[in-house]
């Protein structure tokens, strides 16, 4: 009888969609308005006359906030239309890396660099801070125009504005020393809409590479899941009547630059420069927004970017982005100094460790396993268990007492002076937490993660130390503390 | 997104590279935040499978990638899988299952076996991607290499394949198959081809026109390569074949070549399993053992050939068959390692004689010991052959290319229509 009825749905199925396609053709405006109309009735069967009307309401909104202009789109290159050879550039472009160290796969990177096609003059600049490796010997076969600075000389704004003026080019394409170009003709689908529409400054999607781990391809996600950022998109200000009352995310959304790989006009770099130690592309992409320069973001080309660093790497870069993110947008700075709360920090990583044994003996999980360790965490702290000695994972044990032994070093007093800590904080750290997981859950919802392995335990691990790095970022008076190695 | 991605065969009992291809680009679809899952036909594993609607049913995970594995009660021979394209039992299956994920597309990378999973995944609403990673559709045996050993020039309406290969088989059988893959291949919503030599084969055969077509080069997975740091070729030069020593492959072809090479300062390391032609593989043996320079070593773990290519100066691919894009020469470019290979197919494709390589006539012995003494007599020919050598292009960019082509498949507007779907 179900074998019967599965065939039948299945021929009703075929036969609606031929009187579909018959009346109603794919591409068509008359199939987008029954598309739409589905999508109403969707909605209202789902969630209600009411939830129709707010999210009807919601887009007649940004439609008309949104000007028509601001959304006209670039006509780039298809995804299909990548396979094909394109036409020449007439430009000459100056690719900026900034070295130290960078490792087996430079001469791979150079290698593609060099062999970008459709553009007519590519010319490479590099800036080595001292490596100790084959760094300056690798680009010395690519290029003529390499220096070395001091590694205690680096700075994130200088050396890049130094590389820049060293260069010949009419764009400048900044990016990373591990950075590596997506295809052979990324530069040219960068350039393309830089040359030929209005376009100022641009960034491309990093995509994860094959050896990347279920946190750094979850940060990856989330940071264009945060933005919004789904398609190509261009931003200018007439996307908005004031800068400063923007909201934060909005903030960001429009001023994103990325100079993982980052091409500019050369005129328009000379006249505002990179300015900042930190995020400062970030803030690059604000004094050029604000300025009336198009901004784009291209979510069809991309180049391949990740790293597996270990959970303190990432309680520092969350500290210095939230930090500098205020001070770049002008928002309230915090007040406390480090010391204030660095024992409430060091208790509750070791309260967090403790939890993470909830998953002992677990091997997979459903639903709302994921919050389990946060629960427990949250019932320790609450109860105000005294942990003493435990057992913990191996592994975590040595992650968390590198971390431990780093907050160490920065105190007077070395070790955990007691194992009270502020509540206030610890309230507040878990809030943080808890909204970072959720977005984690999302992303293993969709990946159909369910997995309890080391990897698993390690991505918690860093995604607490990522909330901590962005809690202190947002309450410390001053973030010197973590600026090392960064 | 959610994909489905369908193979004949796969790991932990099948690792060719069809195979590697699947589990490559699933894993990197995941890491791009994609749900994946391979929907597979289970030929050798029968532990721990389930009742299904119409089959038997089991789910496990192969390095972190989620696999549907799908068998019969009672399996049929090969030759059922080959002429009977729509089979009921396994349409019912995959629709079944297809309906439980809510797939989003179907990218099917061999059909042998389960070619009922493109009408079914079709018939489900969802987008097709097919990946011609050989030529099965259009021939049974899958190499389009006749049982007399020589290559076949496309189907003829099916007259090449009753006079060459099945004259055992019916005239309608044949029609049929040919009807019923050339109805498959055509619902497809869009073609990947790794190589222009397919594209070619299958418009040239009439199958489909080239246009439908899209070139999409295999990646490679550089996390793992270490480069080869044998710079110079010592006392002598270390020739290689790396790959299932199988008849198709011309191992017998690369022997006897290497065996009319009379320099002293040349050597050949075969690597490699044998699979089911032990016969052939123990023929091989007795032709090569008064012949000191040839050893046989056996099979290897992929994750070792960074090893075993740092030790091989020239790598030998000597198939007689149109290979489309052999793991082996991309493997060996990604390595610096020059090749020399037979003029067909995908392999000439990727070796331009006398620039990064040597190709020779495919199956002549002779023609392949001169580009053997050639190299034994000139070693520069090797750097100037690595200098020439241009990368494969990454996993990741063909990930990311691919996610695209889905992209440009679903727009918004169908996206919506799929959540309408009557299986909701």
């Amino acid at each position: 009888m179900n074998k019967n009825i599965s065939r039948l749905k299945l021929k009703i199925n075929k036969k609606y969609k031929e009187i579909l396609e018959a009346y109603f053709p794919t591409g068509t405006k008359r199939r987008y308005f029954l598309a739409l109309l589905k999508k109403g009735f969707y909605t209202i069967y789902r969630e209600g006359l009411r939830g129709f009307l707010r999210k009807a309401k919601k887009k007649i909104i940004i439609k008309k906030k949104v000007s028509k202009e601001a959304l006209d789109t670039v006509d780039l290159p298809s995804s299909i239309e990548l396979f094909f050879v394109p036409n020449i550039l007439p430009i000459k472009v100056s690719v900026i890396i900034l070295t130290k160290n960078a490792g087996n796969e430079f001469d791979y990177i150079l290698k593609k660099i060099t062999n970008q096609k459709g553009i007519s003059k590519i010319e490479i600049i590099i800036v080595d801070s001292t490596s100790d490796d084959a760094t300056l010997e690798i680009a010395k076969r690519y290029t003529e125009k390499w220096f070395i600075i001091k590694s205690e000389d680096f700075h994130n704004s200088r050396t890049r504005n130094f590389a820049a003026d060293k260069s010949s080019g009419d764009y400048l394409i900044f990016m990373l020393q591990d950075a590596i170009p997506g295809s052979n003709d990324l530069f040219y689908n960068m350039l393309f809409p830089m040359v030929t529409k209005d376009i100022h400054a641009l960034t491309v999607k990093k995509v994860p590479r094959i050896d990347a781990d279920l946190f750094s391809s979850w940060l990856i996600w989330q940071e264009y899941n945060y933005l919004d950022y789904s398609r190509d998109y261009i931003r200018n200000n007439k996307l908005f009547v004031d800068f400063s009352s923007l909201d934060l995310k909005d903030k960001v959304k429009y001023s994103f630059l990325d100079d993982v790989c980052l091409a500019i006009n050369k005129e328009i770099f000379e006249r505002h420069k990179f300015n900042y130690t930190y995020c400062e592309d970030l803030e690059l992409g604000k004094r050029l927004i604000i300025n009336g320069h198009n901004l784009m973001f291209v979510n069809s080309h991309a180049v391949v970017y990740s790293h597996n660093n270990d959970a303190l790497y990432f309680l520092k870069r969350g500290c210095v982005n939230s930090y500098f993110i205020k001070e770049i947008f002008d928002c309230k700075m915090g007040e406390r100094d480090f010391l204030e709360i660095s024992n409430t920090i060091k208790v509750l990583i070791r309260y967090f460790v403790f939890a993470l044994n909830t998953y002992y003996d677990i091997k997979s999980f459903d639903n709302d396993a994921i919050f389990y360790h946060y629960k427990y965490l949250n019932n320790l702290l609450n109860v105000g268990v005294e942990l003493g000695n435990f057992n913990s994972n191996p592994f975590l044990k040595e992650k968390s007492q590198k971390i431990l032994g780093f907050f160490s070093k920065l105190e007077p007093v070395q070790g955990i002076s007691s194992s009270r800590y502020d509540i206030g904080v610890v309230n507040r750290l878990l809030n943080t937490y808890q909204d970072i997981l959720n977005d984690f859950k999302q992303y293993c919802d969709i990946l159909g993660y369910k997995k309890v392995d080391e990897e698993f335990l390690d991505s918690l691990f860093k995604l607490f130390c990522f909330s901590i790095g962005g809690y202190l970022g947002e309450e410390l008076v001053n973030v010197d503390y973590f600026r090392g190695d960064l | 997104m959610r994909i489905l991605v369908g193979v004949h065969q796969f790991f932990p009992y099948h690792y060719t590279g069809i195979e590697r291809y699947v589990l490559n680009i699933c894993k990197q679809l995941l890491r791009m935040g994609h749900f994946v899952k391979v929907l597979t036909y289970s030929i050798i594993d029968n532990t721990d499978f389930k009742k299904g609607l119409r089959m038997l049913y089991k789910e496990y995970v192969f390095e972190g990638v989620s696999v549907i594995a799908l068998r019969h009660n009672d399996i049929p021979n090969d030759h059922s899988f080959c002429f009977e394209l729509i089979n009921d039992d396994l349409y019912n299956e995959v629709v079944n299952v297809i309906r439980e994920n809510k797939f989003d597309i179907y990218h099917c990378a061999h059909p042998f076996r389960i070619s009922a999973s493109i009408k079914a995944a079709k018939d489900c609403g969802l987008k097709v991607v097919f990946m011609a990673t050989d030529y099965w559709l259009m021939c049974p045996l899958g190499i389009m290499l006749r049982t007399d050993k020589v290559l076949c020039e496309g189907p003829d309406k099916g007259q090449n394949c009753l006079k060459f290969c099945f004259s055992h088989i019916n005239t309608y059988e044949i029609e049929k198959r040919i009807k019923d893959s050339y109805e498959l291949i055509n619902s497809c919503d869009c073609l990947l081809s790794p190589s222009n030599f397919l594209i070619w084969l299958f418009d040239s055969a009439k199958y489909i026109n080239k246009e439908r077509f899209i070139l999409s080069r295999h990646g490679f997975d550089y996390t793992k390569r270490s480069l080869n740091s044998k710079r110079l070729p010592d006392k002598e030069i270390i020739f290689g074949y790396i790959g299932t020593i199988q008849q198709h492959k011309g191992v017998h072809v690369m022997i006897e070549g290497f065996r009319r090479t009379k320099h002293k300062n040349i050597r050949l390391e075969v690597w490699g399993g044998y699979f089911n032609e032990n016969r052939y593989y123990q023929d091989l043996i007795e032709i090569s053992k008064e012949d000191h320079r040839i050893e046989f070593k056996g099979v290897y773990d992929f994750n070792d050939i960074g090893k075993i290519l740092e030790n091989i100066d020239v790598v030998i691919v000597p198939s007689i068959w149109y290979e489309n894009a052999p793991l082996t020469i991309s493997t060996s470019l990604a390595y610096l390692t020059p090749v020399i290979t037979s003029n067909i197919g995908g392999m000439a494709e990727m070796i331009k004689d006398g620039y990064n390589g040597l190709t020779f006539k495919v199956g002549d012995p002779n023609d392949l010991s001169e580009k053997i003494s050639l190299i034994a007599d000139n070693p520069e020919l090797i750097f100037k052959f690595k200098s020439n050598i241009q990368y494969p292009i990454r996993l990741e960019e063909e990930a990311f290319n691919t996610e695209q082509i889905y992209r440009s498949l679903l727009s918004i507007e169908q996206i919506v229509s799929s959540r309408f779907s009557y299986f909701e």
